[in-house]
């Protein structure tokens, strides 16, 4: 089973950054892919719980819950949660260091930067 | 065999955090086989007075390390600088050099 992973830079409701992840991921789930993400930067802020439903916007949190759920593995720079004071984060996701993304591109056959 | 990762800055230093990450990230990945290439605004990380208190650590870890940091040459000219401006961890590249190293990478990580 092939593997791409992402790392993804980008946080909630600036840009469609995002939302582009998240349609990559998705296909590539739906082509039986292995799908490895990697949130670094503001890109952790992507996985806070309790993000607002507002109608007609992308909810990125249950977006992120949806990858999840499909098989997708989310990993988050710690160091950059701690310092945007990110702490409640969807179940799943899990707490990550910079040496994982060496890890992530020796697993992957492909990686790519969203930023 | 580790696979040849490139870390690619682009973006300046100044009103922006990603030089700093993106040398962190090098850091992280050294066990690799890695190199780090600077273009665009981001020779600007480079130069001998700017101030380098976020990265300098990771910059000292890469020399010591043998990771090269390879400057694109024509990004040094279009904004008017030379080696000379630059710090001595730092290798100065023609743009040909620099687009094969990047063209030969397993993995490009761009900042």
């Amino acid at each position: 089973m092939p593997t791409i992973s992402f790392l993804f830079f980008s946080g909630p409701y600036q840009s469609e950054s995002p939302e582009t992840m998240i349609e990559l991921a998705k296909a590539a789930l739906n082509k039986g892919m292995s799908v490895k993400i990697f949130c670094y930067m503001d890109a952790v802020n992507c996985v806070k719980t309790g993000q607002k439903k507002v109608p007609g916007v992308t909810n990125i949190e249950e977006q992120f819950r949806e990858l999840i759920a499909k098989g997708a593995e989310v990993r988050l720079c710690s160091l950059c949660m701690l310092v945007r004071g990110t702490k409640d984060f969807i179940e799943g996701a899990k707490r990550a260091g910079t040496p994982d993304i060496a890890d992530i591109v020796e697993e992957s056959d492909r990686v790519l930067v969203i930023s | 065999m580790s696979k040849k990762i490139v870390v690619i800055l682009k973006k300046p230093p100044h009103g922006s955090l990603y030089p700093a990450e993106g040398l962190r990230v090098a850091v992280a990945v050294s066990a690799s086989d890695t190199k780090v290439v600077s273009i665009g605004d981001s020779v600007y990380a480079f130069l001998k007075d700017v101030d380098m208190a976020l990265y300098k650590h990771h910059l000292d870890f890469l020399k010591e390390s043998e990771i090269p940091v390879l400057i694109d040459k024509d990004s040094l000219e279009t904004r008017g600088l030379t080696e000379g401006n630059l710090v001595n961890d730092v290798t100065v590249e023609e743009h040909s050099d620099i687009l094969k190293t990047i063209a030969n990478a397993d993995a490009t990580l761009t900042f």
